[in-house]
């Protein structure tokens, strides 16, 4: 398969500043995606992997390293990496369906037959029903559908997510990973999906990069070859789980081990 | 979401609206009747104090004779157009300053020092260059609006939250698209607070505006009832111009309202 994203040598630092030391939040990192490739970044808080998908968007310069889109450095921002934020981002003085609209008219896929596109993608995320409404109507789970409906609208071959799911309460998060997993299965886009959910980035990537911070850097590349949809009862699901961990938190590891021990040597 | 309706108890619309409308004219009510008793026991000097029964008689002697018609249609012809060349002007330049750094930075220090000399300074200049006539005060008017509107739109435009920003940039708007679909809606609130603070303004630079050189107009009624002793009628048009004051901010507040019904309210 070809690369998609390839990242070299990649180095993000900000400046020392008043409340704090520079922070290295991406040291060195080397990465490649695959077309069609679902991976999964992941890592505790500060690890860097939001910074890393800010400078594949182009919202953020790299200070060294290479980052390229099928083969051309990044210098721009642009729809054929479409973003879908933690705070979903939808404009709040536009309606569900003109917040469609807008984005088909931006990305330059505005043609005779977008009106019925918009209808059908509406629909496809369930929301069809509000498509006259104002984002502060909806749930937060329904404004991430409308989020997600405006970067299909766009056909961006490549979508970077970043903690899409990590504001909405577990159930609406774990309807929305399914429908996710779903979407992805139709349409095999180039997902680049930051989370820090060790079950998220397990039930749904083909590959997960887990980060540890300080300086930020990828300490595992870990391919997951589980069959879809996955089980998350699995024992094989919690091998997994428990090798990521081991990574970037081995005391909640080590220290379920002993509360074991402690419970098998008080009864034994 | 737990709201403010959902707290104070249900009531029928018109109900409600009924007893707060009661409610919001009970205290100036109760102000004017005992106003008046102490003026008709002797309290106060009628000299000083002019009862509400003689305001009203004043106001009625110039309503019956078409007087404070004229002055009206004169003094709001004169609010209206000071109001329009105020706003337009400054919503342009604040927004042009905020867009543009060039703009910002040829224009910043002279908007710096003009905003800070009283309209009222002008007074002079503005018979010196307009004569006598409405035109002196439509420019003191113009003056008096024209910063507050120009400093609430720069800060509207720069307040623009990030993520806006970069969703839009990220689903490829260009830049024409980009200022009035995103940087326009944005900076609205902003904008219309600074409209609803220029016309309570205009109001007041009206009656400066009428201090001298014109024949007819609120302002100008006022400022020769003050020459002739006359207390009734001085303060029957003082409160008029609160009256009118309060009329259009209620105007504005209702438009301000329909244009940011997408905005989460305290009410909704």
């Amino acid at each position: 398969m070809r690369n998609v994203i390839e990242i070299r040598q990649l180095s993000r630092t900000f400046p020392a500043h008043k409340r704090g030391p520079a922070v290295h939040a991406v040291d060195h990192v080397n990465m490649v995606q695959a077309e069609g490739e679902f991976l999964a970044i992941m890592g505790p808080s500060g690890c860097g992997k939001s910074t890393l998908l800010n400078i594949i968007a182009g919202f953020d310069k790299a200070d060294d390293g290479v980052c390229l889109i099928n083969g051309a450095p990044v210098n721009s921002v642009g729809p054929d990496r479409g973003v879908v934020f933690q705070e979903y981002a939808l404009f709040p003085w536009m309606t569900v369906e003109n917040n469609v609209i807008f984005a088909m008219k931006a990305a330059g896929k505005w043609s005779p037959d977008a009106p019925s596109r918009v209808s059908h993608i509406l629909e496809r995320m369930g929301v069809a029903q509000f498509r006259h409404a104002f984002p502060k109507d909806l749930s937060g789970g329904m404004r991430q559908r409308v989020a997600i409906a405006r970067i299909l609208a766009i056909d961006s071959p490549i979508m970077l997510m970043d903690e899409p799911f990590g504001a909405l309460d577990a159930l609406t998060r774990s309807e929305m990973q399914e429908e996710l997993m779903e979407l992805w299965s139709e349409t095999h886009k180039t997902i680049f999906f930051v989370t820090h959910g060790v079950d998220e980035a397990v039930y749904l990537a083909d590959r997960i990069l887990v980060m540890t911070p300080r300086p930020g850097r990828v300490v595992l590349d870990l391919k997951i070859d589980l069959p879809r949809p996955r089980d998350i009862t699995d024992p094989r699901f919690n091998e997994y789980k428990r090798e990521i961990l081991n990574v970037i938190h081995p005391t909640l590891v080590s220290g379920r081990k002993s509360a074991r021990h402690r419970k098998a040597s008080a009864t034994g | 979401m737990v709201t403010h309706s959902s707290i104070i108890t249900k009531m029928p619309t018109i109900r409600r609206n009924l007893r707060s409308g009661v409610l919001r004219w009970t205290f100036p009510f109760i102000f004017a009747v005992l106003w008046q008793l102490a003026v008709d026991w002797g309290y106060l000097d009628r000299q000083f104090f002019p009862a509400p029964i003689s305001l009203a008689k004043a106001a009625w002697g110039d309503i019956s004779s078409g007087k404070l018609a004229v002055d009206s249609i004169a003094s709001l012809g004169r609010v209206i157009a000071g109001l329009t060349i105020g706003v337009v002007i400054g919503a342009i330049f604040g927004l042009s300053m905020a867009v543009w750094r060039p703009v910002d930075t040829m224009f910043g220090v002279s908007v710096q020092i003009l905003r800070s000399i009283p309209p009222i300074a002008w007074i002079g200049f503005s018979i010196i260059w307009f004569g006598i006539g409405s035109r002196p005060a439509i420019f003191l008017i113009s003056l008096g609006v024209v910063f507050p509107m120009l400093i609430s739109a720069y800060q509207g435009v720069r307040q623009v939250d990030l993520i806006y920003v970069r969703a839009a940039r990220n689903l490829g708007a260009g830049n024409w698209m980009f200022f009035k679909e995103i940087i326009l809606p944005a900076a609205l609130p902003s904008v219309l607070t600074g409209l609803r603070v220029s016309v309570g303004l205009a109001w007041i630079l009206m009656v400066v505006g009428e201090l001298v050189a014109v024949s007819n107009g609120i302002g100008a009624t006022l400022i020769r009832a003050q020459d002739y002793n006359q207390v009734d009628r001085m303060l029957a048009y003082m409160l008029v111009i609160g009256f009118y004051g309060y009329l259009s901010d209620i105007g504005v507040a209702n438009f301000t309202h329909y244009l940011l019904r997408w905005q989460r309210r305290v009410e909704d």
